[in-house]
């Protein structure tokens, strides 16, 4: 297959960014977008070009370290981490625009690679959970109810890509932060510090510059994860009665 | 890409801020002031449709004066219900165009391709239609609340102000239908989305409850369409009948 792929090239955060026009000669239909990338970058290495710069980790989709916005898509159409996209999804003689996600407070590295440590100090407000340390505890010691644990572990599968924000017209990084507060809290081991840990957590995606919430659902139709914007409406919930109690116990 | 857990922030000493001042600071705190401030807009409007509806009580509308003369006589009340609404009108308009500028803020570097793949073009401009809606409200207040429509002077068979003329004649001008038939159907596209958002920042969805909700609120923000844009429709049909001049006390005939 062959592809006329415009790529975003950025030296660093400082400088000025273009699209550059490359193309992609000879891809076998079953090769993944960033196999697809690893191609042309062989390419451009042989000429004495720069490499196109991009993350990956696993190239499983269950990193969560793949980025890009594929024709306008974080992640590009379709369900699934780019690692997960295959080229047959395209069709030949295809022009692609590739960019960064591009969300404020993921500040640009280089070309297509993006910082996302604003997640990792979204979570580190979070503070402790109630996990215990030192000898496993019995397996049934802590019940949960089936549905909780089934809920719980549909906001755990999300994998902190940041394709919520980048999907966002707002940049909002609700649904990650909704994920992560609603897998924490709706266990038990949660359950302590959890109107803590919504307020902080809050106030850290805040901070980081992310934008608000104006419903438009594009994060979970975006998420490669499926995570459900139920989630959202969960920490709005959580984080006026935290804050009230907190209001409350102030005065106390 | 997301850690486990780590070190919890320590308690610094420094004076904590005002809790509910943080709150309403926050992202989600100007989410609830939109939201409250919006449902107490929709209460309004149910309220005003209400008060719109009783223009088909009696031959000649006069269901519409008697409430009108009923709402005036109540002066405590109008005036509380007036000055809290532009208050409340104020509060939603500001939360929401400042949350809008820092939406905007978020993205310094804009997309060259941006595909939406699920929100309509109506969804997206919330803060267009609420503008619009305002443009619209101005000339509303100015045209019936302040009666400058050529009309205000009408008097009916009991001698009340004939509310129900004053209607149905502004509205025999096809641009007064024309512009308010627009702006109730600008005002339907905020509402589609305005009432389910509501839902969704009280936190009073679920992953169940989520499609119906949104098609629910688009389906109650049409009926509620509907009951506005009939009064002009009746209007320019005839089906809204103004009282004749010969049944109107003698000083304020039709002129």
């Amino acid at each position: 297959m062959h592809f006329h792929l415009k790529i975003w090239r950025q030296e660093n955060s400082k400088s000025a960014g273009t699209f550059r026009d490359y193309e992609a000669k000879d891809i076998p239909e079953e090769a993944s977008f960033l196999e697809m990338l690893d191609i042309v970058n062989e390419d451009l290495v042989e000429k004495g070009e720069d490499p196109v710069a991009f993350d990956h980790d696993c190239r499983e989709g269950i990193c969560g370290m793949c980025s890009l916005t594929i024709n306008g898509i974080p992640h590009g159409q379709g369900r699934g981490t780019t690692c997960q996209l295959y080229m047959r999804k395209f069709s030949d003689g295809e022009t692609i625009y590739i960019e960064p996600f591009r969300v404020g407070a993921f500040p640009l590295v280089r070309d297509l690679v993006v910082d996302r440590s604003a997640f990792d100090r979204v979570m580190g407000s979070g503070g402790y959970t109630g996990v215990r340390c030192g000898g496993a505890q019995d397996a049934n010691d802590t019940p949960i109810a089936k549905p909780i644990a089934d809920y719980a572990m549909d906001a755990a599968a999300c994998i902190g890509c940041g394709a919520c924000a980048a999907a966002c017209p707002n940049s909002s990084a609700m649904l990650f932060v909704s994920a992560k507060i609603g897998q924490l809290g709706l266990l038990p081991q949660g359950e302590p510090g959890a109107g803590r840990r919504v307020r902080h957590m809050v106030a850290q995606m805040d901070e980081e510059g992310f934008g608000n919430c104006s419903n438009y659902y594009e994060c979970e139709a975006a998420c490669p994860a499926g995570i459900s914007v139920a989630f959202i409406a969960r920490m709005n919930r959580h984080f006026a009665l935290a804050s009230v109690r907190n209001a409350v116990e102030a005065t106390a | 890409m997301v850690p486990a857990m780590s070190v919890a922030p320590a308690s610094t000493g420094v004076r904590q801020p005002n809790p509910l001042l943080t709150f309403a600071k926050s992202s989600i705190g100007k989410k609830w002031i939109v939201g409250i401030s919006g449902a107490l807009l929709i209460i309004f409007v149910l309220g005003h449709l209400a008060g719109n509806l009783t223009i088909y009580i009696g031959p000649y509308g006069e269901g519409i004066n008697v409430y009108a003369q009923t709402l005036h006589a109540n002066t405590l009340f109008l005036w509380g219900a007036r000055i809290g609404l532009l208050v409340v009108f104020i509060i939603h308009i500001f939360t929401a165009l400042l949350v809008a500028r820092e939406n905007y803020q978020a993205r310094p570097q804009r997309y060259a391709v941006h595909k939406h793949i699920q929100s309509s073009i109506f969804v997206r401009t919330m803060v267009l239609s609420g503008l619009l809606i305002l443009c619209f409200l101005i000339f509303h207040v100015l045209q019936f609340a302040f009666g400058i429509n050529g009309y205000s002077h009408l008097i009916d068979a009991e001698g009340r102000h004939d509310v129900a003329a004053m209607i149905i004649l502004s509205f025999h001008h096809p641009l007064v239908s024309g512009f308010y038939l627009l702006s109730i159907i600008i005002l339907g596209l905020h509402l589609s989305h305005g009432i389910s958002s509501v839902l969704q920042t009280f936190g009073l969805n679920g992953r169940k409850t989520l499609p119906t909700v949104k098609i629910a609120a688009i389906i109650a923000a049409w009926v509620l369409m509907a009951g506005f844009a009939s009064i002009p429709v009746a209007a320019v049909t005839g089906c809204l009948k103004v009282l004749p001049s010969d049944k109107r006390p003698a000083a304020a005939a039709i002129h």
